[in-house]
């Protein structure tokens, strides 16, 4: 069933255009990763979804309607949107997570049992009575997914949930949210792509306000800024991973996922040699320097493989190998490298 | 120059206090009295026009906050003299009766504290605004229960402004003396008292006025910190 349909959407500030023409439908149960640039309308398009603002070109339909300013409200009471910094009314954290239930009217003995539940779901069970302004960063954004899970909204809405968080905290929130996945809609806007690529079936890319490239995972793998990253076909060969990207090129990675999948490798992971070189690294490729550049103080080249890579160098190393366009060199990086998105 | 009259001032105010001098205690709770119900008159007008102010966006809101956070820099004894002409027998509300009355004084000084109240409050719920109207929004607040929400996270500005504003009103000589003319036993304050003593070179007096006005305000701001801390 579609929740959300959306038809030339676009959001104008004043004189600056914030969103344009975005078409494209979110079904119950669907998880739809939302990546671009900072800037490129990612937080703009949540909060039209979450019906914090109001659409001012094409319209945007919840559940067949169209969300306009009457109608937001309704929008409002089954979609919650996550903040990129969590925010906090005064008080302690049962305080908060119970918010959205009073005004809902639900009895104080209901509160109270589906309080302590979604704690527990966000593994913060024990913290109903501290002040939700001092606990740390990681567990202010647990309570924000509680508060917004205790809800349990259709749709579930979350900008940059990760952002600014030590790993093991985005870990959790991770998990947390990927728990949902099939359940609700969920709809999360991230820089970061593994997390995207882990927690939605669908992506979506914005760039400047327009939508640029929506589908499977592969729109990670072909967007701009996806840089050395690629789809393909993956099947478990002794326990790694072998990736078919194209090109002649089968990258091996540690992780154990087969079928259609989306993977990706840091540039500064990459050695480049002028001959083989017998190491551990399970992936080696020949291939041709077709540009080089001087990005931040290092060095990118790229490199035509059969697919392109992008590889990051000094420039000590640049000039002592005299690496140039056109010389033939080999690329290596360990299985352990390749980032499954 | 001798230290002496201090020393003297401070020890006939600290007795005056310790034996509770009729007449001090009569000027601390007219002086009470007055600024509270001063108070609670700005409060009534200043808050709501303060909340629309810090919520609203609308044409003229720019205009108006910069006007009221002007007028909170009036001077004292022209909003003085304004306020007598207006209250004289003769004046536009002259048939009031509140000119050399308590009730005149606490009228002139909401008057004063007005603006006050408009601008601290128009600021602290515009600092809440955004953040706090966006996630009680989120979790399902209509507009109103999202507004009434920011006011309350605005809890502290707006205390704030009431507590100076109290404060402004407790320590106003200006419109005190003007509107009051400081007559003993009718319209006396402490601010208006302790300016006649020290005219008149009795300075026990004088501090012994001094020291509960300062009580009282630092009193009155300690307790308004504690009841506003964050638990």
């Amino acid at each position: 069933m579609e929740l959300y349909g959306l038809k030339g959407v676009g959001k104008r500030f004043g004189l600056r255009r914030a969103l344009a023409d975005i078409s494209l439908s979110i079904g119950d149960g669907e998880s739809l990763g939302v990546v671009g640039e900072s800037g490129a309308g990612k937080t703009t398009l949540l909060r039209l979804l979450a019906g914090l603002d109001i659409s001012t070109e094409g319209r945007l339909e919840w559940r067949g309607r169209s969300v306009d300013q009457a109608t937001a409200a309704e929008l409002r009471l089954e979609a919650t949107m996550i903040f990129q910094q969590p925010l906090f009314i005064r008080g302690t954290v049962a305080e908060n997570v119970a918010y959205g239930l009073r005004l809902r009217g639900t009895p104080e003995d209901e509160v109270s049992r589906r309080v302590s539940e979604a704690l527990v779901k966000v593994r913060l069970d024990g913290f109903e009575e501290r002040n939700a302004r001092k606990i740390s960063g990681g567990e202010q954004q647990r309570v924000a997914l509680a508060r917004a899970l205790v809800l349990d909204p259709k749709a579930f809405l979350l900008d940059e949930p990760t952002a600014n968080l030590d790993p093991a905290n985005a870990s959790i929130i991770s998990d947390i949210i990927a728990a949902e996945a099939g359940t609700r809609c969920i709809v999360v806007a991230s820089h970061d792509l593994a997390r995207v690529g882990r927690l939605a079936d669908k992506v979506i890319q914005l760039e400047g306000g327009h939508l640029v490239a929506q589908g499977g995972l592969e729109v990670l793998a072909s967007s701009r800024f996806g840089i050395n990253a690629f789809s393909g076909l993956s099947h478990l060969v002794r326990g790694v991973a072998e990736v078919d990207v194209g090109g002649g090129v089968k990258i091996a990675g540690t992780f154990q996922r087969e079928g259609r999948v989306a993977i990706r490798v840091q540039p500064e992971d990459i050695i480049v040699s002028f001959q083989h070189v017998a190491t551990s690294a399970r992936n080696e490729f020949r291939g041709r320097v077709v540009g080089v550049e001087e990005v931040n103080y290092v060095i990118r080249l790229r490199v035509d493989a059969g697919r392109l890579f992008t590889v990051q160098i000094t420039k000590r190393s640049l000039e002592e190998m005299g690496i140039n366009v056109g010389s033939e060199v080999y690329l290596s990086f360990k299985a352990s490298s390749v980032e499954l998105l | 120059m001798s230290w002496q009259p201090f020393v003297d001032g401070v020890r006939q105010g600290i007795q005056l206090i310790i034996s509770r001098d009729p007449e001090v205690i009569q000027i601390t709770l007219r002086s009470l009295e007055t600024a509270g119900a001063a108070t609670a008159m700005a409060a009534l007008v200043g808050l709501p026009i303060g909340i629309v102010l810090g919520l609203g966006s609308f044409r003229g809101r720019g205009f108006l906050k910069t006007l009221f956070g002007a007028l909170v820099g009036i001077p004292t004894v022209s909003l003085g003299l304004i306020l007598l002409v207006l209250f004289s027998r003769s004046g536009p509300i002259g048939y009031l009766d509140l000119l050399y009355t308590v009730p005149g004084i606490a009228v002139g000084e909401a008057v004063l504290v007005i603006p006050l109240i408009v601008s601290f409050v128009a600021s602290a719920v515009e600092a809440k605004d955004i953040g706090v109207r966006d996630l009680t929004r989120t979790l399902g607040a209509s507009e109103f229960e999202a507004s009434m929400a920011i006011v309350r996270e605005a809890w502290s500005g707006v205390s704030l402004a009431i507590v100076s504003s109290f404060n402004r009103a407790f320590a106003e000589l200006g419109i005190a003396m003007m509107i009051g003319a400081n007559i003993a036993g009718l319209t006396r304050l402490l601010t208006t008292a302790i300016a006649l003593q020290s005219n008149m070179g009795d300075f026990g007096l004088a501090f012994a006025l001094s020291f509960i006005l300062f009580a009282v305000v630092i009193s009155l701001n300690f307790v308004i910190s504690w009841l506003g801390r964050e638990r």
